[in-house]
C-alpha cells in the first residue's frame, strides 16, 4: 500500500505540474547503471554489465536543446480561430535579464568496459562534444514592443556574453576500486583535443541616453580557435567580404595543437541494504586553445559614440546627409574586425553530483540527485527526485522530476519531467528517453532532451546485492554478482 | 502478477504521453500567420541641436558690396553695415596755345663806317632790347598768374643780313627754371652766309616755368657782331614762339564753372539678401541712417558739390529723396593745399530711415560740382579730379513688431518613400521636446507647417503650447540700451496629434514660421536693439516617437 501510494503522489505530482515545468536533463541517467551515462557521470558507479561494449556512433547520443525560460508560445501565439501572430510583448515579459538558447550533444564514438577480477572496473572511452549557447538581449524584444525607450533606461542590446562554442573530442581511461563492501571509489582521466571553440570574453552594446545625448558603447572581445582554419573580418566600412580561411595543409599541423586534460572522480557509499549515497565530480579540466586562435575585437576598445543631436540644419543639408553621417560616424567608432589571436584556456564544464538512492521495495527506487553546474559565469544547481521500476537486469523505466535553480539560485525553475527506458535483450542493452521543459506541448516547450543508444553488456551486477562471500573470502571482488 | 501489470500499463501510458501528445500542428502552421503591429518607441533627449546665430539668419559676411563693422557708441557696442559707392569729377583744364610773336629790331645803319671787333646793339651801355610776348586769355575768365611746366618748346628765329660772325644774346624773367629759378638765357648763333645769316634755337620748357607780368612774357636781347672792316646796313629780325604748352601746375584765377554729374546706382544688398525680408513691410525699425561724404580732390580749386536729388527708387520705381536737411545738399570740396597734395573733406547727411523699409532697389544722384564759385586765386593740375565717395552708414540698432520669418528645411525622414502609405506605416504619435536659449534680443513665436512637392503648405504639424500660445520663447533681456543683459531660456512641449502626424507623413518639407519681435526693457519700454553677431539661440530638440511596424515574414 506504501508502495502504491508513494507511486501515485509521485505520477499526479508529474501530470499536475506539466504546465509549469522547465528545463529538463539527462540527469534520470544517474541512477540507470545499465546505460552508460551513469558510469559517465559518476566513476564510482559501477556499471551493471560485467563487460560492456559501446557500439560506434549507436551507444550514445545524447541531444539537448534548451532555452533560458521561453517557449516558442511565447513569441509566436494561436488565436481562437487558429490564426497566428507575433506577440513580441508576451516574449519580452517571458524573457529574463539573462537570456539564450543552448545546444549541447554528446557522442560516443567507442567505448568499453569490463570487471578486471573482483574490485576493479576498467573502462575507455572515446566521445565527441559540442555545447554552444547564444545569448540575447531582453531589451532589443522591449524596444519592439514599445515597453523599452532609449530614455528610461540603458538598452543593452548584447550583453557580456554573446556567443559561446566548444566542441572536442574525449578520450578517457576510468578506474574504478571497490574499497570495501560500502565504498566505491572511482577515477577517470580525459585526454581532450579541442576541435573548435568561441569564447566571449567580453560582448558589450549599450545604448544609453543622458543629458549629453544618446550614446553607444561597445567593446568586443571573442577569442576563436579551429582546427582547421580562421575566421577574417575586415571591418563594417571594409569592402572585403567576410571570409573564413581554411588551410588544409594546417590541420595536419593543427589537429594535436588544442590539448586539454579533464578527470572526472566520485564514490559511492552504501548506506544498508536498500540506500546508496554517491558522489562524483565530472569534467574537472581544461583545454588549451593553440590552433589558428583568433580574436574579434573592436577597433576601438570601449568605443563610444554620442549622438548630440543633427546640427547645423539648413535647407542646404538634409536629414538624410546628417544620418549618413551619423551612421558613418557610428561605425567608426563601434567597429570591430579581426586579429591573431594569443592562446588561451578555457574550462570544461563542471559538474558535481550528490545521488541518493533508496530501493524501498523490492522492484521499486526512489531516487534523488543534486547536481551543481559550474562555468566561468554561471553556478546552477538541480535537484532531481526519480522513480524507478527496476526488473531485475531486463527493464528499467524511470520518471522523475528536477528543481533547477539556476545562476546561484536566482532563475528557480521547479518541474522537468523526465522520463527514461532501458531493456536488456540479451547481449544487447537498448536505452532511450529524455525530457522536456515547461510542457508536452512542443509550442509550449524551453526544452528538450533527447537521449538514445545500444551497446552489447554481459552479466549483470546489482548494487545493492550483498556481498555475503566478503567476509570469507578477502580477495574476492565486491562487486555485487548478479542474482 | 497483476501489480506488475500494472506499472508496466503505466509506464507504457506515460511513455505514450510524453512522446506523443506533444505537437499540435496548428501551432506551426505558418501560412495562417497574421500580420501584426508594433510600436518600437524612439525617445530621442536630442535630436536636435542647434546654435543659430545672427550670420546663420543674415549671412552677414557674405553680403556683397556691404562692409559689417562692429562700432560703438557711449550706449555700447552694434554692429554697423555700410555701403559705399564712389564717383568721380574731372574738371577740364585751360587749354593754352601762345600765338608765335615777330619782333623786328631796329634797322642799323652803319653803312660808310667801318669797325673791328666786338660791336653789341644795342650798346653794352644801353638795356637791352625788350620784345612782348602775349599770354593768350582763357576760357571762363580764367587768367594765369604762373604756369609750371612739363612740356612745350620755346623757339626763337633769328634773322638778318650781317654779313660778320654774329649772335643775340636772348634773356627773360618770366621764364625760369624749376630746380634753381635760374632766368632763363640762350644765345642765338647766326650763320653767315654772302649778307645773309640765320639762327635758330629751340628750348624744351619741361624744366622751366611761366611767371606772367600782367599776362605778357618779356624777352630781353642784345646783338653782337664780330665786325672786322666795313660795315653796312643791317635789319634784323626776331620771331618768338612757345608751342605746346602743357603743365602741371597753372596757378592765378581759375574762373568759375559747374560740371554736372549724376549717376544711377543698383543696390544689391536689398535684392537678393535675406536681410532684406526684415526691412519690408516697416515692421522693423532702424534707429537712423547716415551717409557720409568723403571728398577728394588734386586740385586748387576750392568748390562746392551742389545735391540736386539724392534717393532710391523703390520697386515700383518711385523715386524717394533721402536727404532730409536742405542744408545737406552742399558739400563743400576742400582743395589741396600745394601741388602733389590731396584735399579731402568729409560731410555727414542724415538720411531718411524709412527709406529702407521700401527695399530700395536703385539709389539715383544728380549733383554739381561747382569749381572756384569765389573766384578766388587757385591753382588746377594737368589731372584734375574730384572724387566723391559716399558710404551709406546703418546702424544695425533696430525694432522688430510682429515681424515674420519663415524658413524651411527638407523633411526627407521619408527620402525614397513617396506614397502616403509607406510614410503614415511608420509613424504612430510624436511629441518634440524643445528646450531654448535666447541670447537674442527677440522673442520667437512658432508654428510649423508641412509642405508638399509643390510647396503648398498642407497644415500644422505641430501645435505649440497646445495651440493657446505661439510664442515659444521670450527675447533677451536687454538694458535701456538695446544691449542684452542675460539670455531668456523655456522649455516647450510639442505635441502633434493623428493629424498633425498625417501632415508630418505627407511633407515633403518642412516650414518653420517665427514671428519675432524685439525686447522691451523692465518698464515696458522698446528700446532700439543693438544686434551683434554672437548673438545666437541655442536649440535642443528631443522627440518621442512610437513607430508603426507591420511584421509577417511568412506572407507570401
Amino acid at each position: 500500500m506504501k508502495k502504491i501510494f508513494i507511486t501515485i503522489v509521485f505520477f499526479i505530482s508529474i501530470l499536475l505540474l506539466n504546465n509549469s515545468i522547465k528545463a529538463q536533463y539527462s540527469d534520470i541517467t544517474y541512477f540507470m547503471r545499465s546505460t552508460p551515462y551513469s558510469y559517465k557521470m559518476n566513476p564510482a558507479q559501477i556499471p551493471t554489465s560485467s563487460f560492456y561494449f559501446n557500439l560506434p556512433f549507436l551507444s550514445g547520443i545524447n541531444l539537448d536543446f534548451k532555452t533560458s525560460g521561453f517557449s516558442y508560445n511565447d513569441l509566436i501565439k494561436r488565436r481562437d480561430d487558429d490564426s497566428l501572430y507575433f506577440d513580441f510583448k508576451g516574449f519580452y515579459n517571458s524573457l529574463s535579464n539573462s537570456n539564450y538558447i543552448k545546444m549541447n550533444g554528446n557522442f560516443e564514438i567507442l567505448g568499453f568496459g569490463f570487471n578486471a577480477g573482483k574490485k576493479n572496473y576498467i573502462s575507455f572511452g572515446i566521445d565527441m562534444n559540442f555545447d554552444s549557447r547564444l545569448r540575447f538581449s531582453r531589451d532589443l524584444f522591449g524596444f519592439l514592443s514599445g515597453d523599452k525607450t532609449f530614455s528610461n533606461e540603458a538598452i543593452q542590446v548584447s550583453d557580456n556574453e554573446i556567443l559561446s562554442l566548444n566542441s572536442y573530442i574525449s578520450t578517457s581511461i576510468g578506474y574504478t576500486r571497490v574499497v570495501n563492501s560500502k565504498l566505491n571509489v572511482g577515477l577517470r582521466a580525459k585526454f581532450i583535443l579541442g576541435l573548435a571553440n568561441i569564447t566571449t570574453e567580453e560582448s558589450k552594446l549599450q545604448i544609453s541616453q543622458n543629458d549629453e545625448g544618446l550614446t553607444a558603447q561597445s567593446n568586443f572581445l571573442i577569442r576563436s580557435s579551429s582546427m582547421i582554419g580562421s575566421l577574417n573580418l575586415p571591418g563594417l566600412n571594409s569592402s572585403d567580404s567576410i571570409e573564413f580561411n581554411v588551410d588544409s595543409d594546417s590541420i595536419k599541423s593543427s589537429i594535436m595543437k588544442n590539448k586539454g586534460f579533464g578527470i572526472d572522480f566520485g564514490a559511492t557509499y552504501k548506506l544498508n541494504d536498500k540506500m546508496i549515497l554517491s558522489l562524483s565530480v565530472q569534467d574537472l579540466g581544461f583545454i588549451k586553445w593553440t590552433a589558428n586562435t583568433t580574436d574579434i575585437v573592436s577597433k576601438n576598445p570601449n568605443g563610444t559614440y554620442t549622438f548630440t543631436g543633427f546640427e547645423n540644419i539648413s535647407a542646404d543639408s538634409s536629414f538624410s546627409q546628417q544620418i549618413e553621417q551619423l551612421s558613418d560616424s557610428i561605425t567608426n567608432a563601434l567597429d570591430i574586425t579581426t586579429r591573431r589571436g594569443e592562446e588561451y584556456t578555457t574550462m570544461l564544464p563542471t559538474k558535481v553530483y550528490v545521488g541518493y538512492e533508496w530501493n524501498f521495495s523490492k522492484k521499486h527506487h526512489l531516487n534523488a540527485l543534486y547536481k551543481a553546474s559550474i562555468g566561468s559565469n554561471y553556478f546552477d544547481n538541480y535537484l532531481s527526485v526519480f522513480y524507478a521500476l527496476q526488473l531485475e537486469r531486463y527493464l528499467n523505466i524511470s520518471l522523475g522530476n528536477t528543481f533547477s535553480f539556476e545562476n546561484s539560485f536566482k532563475n528557480n525553475k521547479p518541474f522537468n519531467p523526465s522520463i527514461a527506458f532501458n531493456a536488456n535483450l540479451l547481449i544487447f542493452n537498448i536505452y532511450f528517453g529524455g525530457s522536456l521543459n515547461t510542457s508536452y506541448n512542443v509550442a509550449k516547450m524551453t526544452g528538450v532532451n533527447f537521449f538514445f543508444g545500444i551497446n552489447s553488456s554481459f552479466g549483470y551486477n546489482n548494487p545493492f546485492k550483498e556481498n555475503i562471500t566478503e567476509e570469507k573470502v578477502e580477495n574476492e571482488t565486491q562487486i555485487p554478482v548478479k542474482e | 502478477m497483476k501489480k506488475n501489470i500494472f506499472y508496466h500499463l503505466i509506464g507504457i501510458i506515460l511513455f505514450s504521453i510524453f512522446f506523443s501528445s506533444c505537437v499540435d500542428e496548428k501551432d506551426f502552421d505558418f501560412d495562417r500567420m497574421t500580420t501584426v503591429t508594433i510600436n518600437p518607441s524612439v525617445q530621442l533627449n536630442k535630436l536636435v541641436s542647434e546654435e543659430i546665430s545672427l550670420n546663420d539668419f543674415f549671412n552677414i559676411d557674405s553680403i556683397e558690396g556691404v562692409n559689417v563693422t562692429l562700432q560703438s557708441d557711449p550706449g555700447g557696442d552694434y554692429l554697423e553695415f555700410t555701403y559705399s559707392f564712389d564717383t568721380s569729377v574731372i574738371p577740364s583744364i585751360p587749354v593754352i596755345n601762345v600765338n608765335p610773336t615777330n619782333v623786328v629790331l631796329p634797322p642799323l645803319n652803319l653803312e660808310g663806317t667801318s669797325y673791328t671787333g666786338d660791336f653789341y646793339f644795342p650798346n653794352l651801355s644801353q638795356n637791352m632790347f625788350t620784345a612782348e610776348v602775349d599770354f593768350p586769355e582763357l576760357e571762363h575768365g580764367q587768367t594765369i598768374d604762373s604756369i609750371y611746366l612739363k612740356g612745350g618748346e620755346l623757339q626763337i628765329n633769328v634773322n638778318s643780313n650781317i654779313d660778320y660772325s654774329s649772335y643775340m644774346i636772348i634773356t627773360c624773367d618770366e621764364i625760369r627754371r624749376k630746380d634753381n629759378n635760374a632766368t632763363f638765357n640762350d644765345t642765338i648763333y647766326l650763320s653767315q652766309s654772302k649778307r645773309k645769316s640765320i639762327g635758330t634755337n629751340t628750348t624744351e620748357l619741361s624744366d622751366y616755368k611761366i611767371k606772367l607780368s600782367d599776362n605778357k612774357i618779356n624777352f630781353r636781347y642784345r646783338l653782337h657782331i664780330s665786325a672786322n672792316g666795313a660795315l653796312h646796313n643791317y635789319n634784323v629780325g626776331l620771331n618768338i614762339a612757345i608751342n605746346n604748352i602743357q603743365f602741371d601746375a597753372a596757378y592765378g584765377k581759375m574762373g568759375k564753372f559747374n560740371v554736372d554729374f549724376s549717376d544711377n546706382i543698383d543696390i544689391d544688398f536689398f535684392k537678393g539678401s535675406s536681410i532684406s525680408r526684415f526691412f519690408e513691410g516697416e515692421k522693423f525699425n532702424l534707429e537712423k541712417l547716415f551717409i557720409d561724404f568723403k571728398t577728394e580732390t588734386n586740385n586748387g580749386i576750392p568748390s562746392v558739390i551742389n545735391i540736386n536729388q539724392f534717393g532710391v527708387y523703390d520697386k515700383d520705381n518711385v523715386f524717394h529723396d533721402a536727404i532730409v536737411n536742405p542744408a545737406d545738399r552742399q558739400i563743400n570740396v576742400n582743395p589741396a593745399s600745394n601741388l602733389n597734395s590731396i584735399g579731402t573733406s568729409t560731410k555727414r547727411v542724415q538720411f531718411n530711415v524709412n527709406l529702407l523699409n521700401l527695399l530700395p532697389q536703385k539709389l539715383s544722384f544728380d549733383a554739381s560740382l561747382a569749381l572756384n564759385p569765389n573766384n578766388v586765386n587757385c591753382f588746377v593740375v594737368n589731372n584734375p579730379y574730384v572724387k566723391v565717395q559716399a558710404d551709406i552708414h546703418i546702424p544695425f540698432k533696430g525694432k522688430l513688431n510682429d515681424l515674420d520669418y519663415d524658413v524651411e528645411f527638407y523633411n526627407d525622414l521619408y527620402e525614397g518613400k513617396n506614397t502616403e502609405d509607406n510614410y503614415a506605416d511608420y509613424i504612430k504619435e510624436a511629441t518634440i521636446y524643445l528646450d531654448m536659449t535666447n541670447y537674442f534680443p527677440i522673442s520667437i513665436g512658432a508654428e510649423l507647417y508641412g509642405v508638399d512637392t509643390n510647396g503648398n503648405e498642407i497644415g500644422k504639424i505641430l501645435n505649440f503650447n497646445n495651440g493657446t500660445d505661439d510664442v515659444i520663447i521670450n527675447g533677451a533681456n536687454v538694458d535701456n540700451h538695446g544691449n542684452v543683459i542675460s539670455p531668456s531660456m523655456k522649455k516647450t512641449t510639442i505635441s502633434a496629434n493623428s493629424t498633425n502626424v498625417s501632415v508630418l507623413k505627407k511633407s515633403k518639407k518642412i516650414r518653420l514660421k517665427l514671428k519675432l519681435n524685439t525686447s522691451s526693457t523692465n518698464d515696458g519700454t522698446k528700446p532700439f536693439i543693438r544686434f551683434r553677431k554672437e548673438s545666437k539661440i541655442i536649440i535642443n530638440a528631443g522627440v518621442d516617437l512610437k513607430t508603426n511596424i507591420s511584421i509577417n515574414p511568412f506572407k507570401k
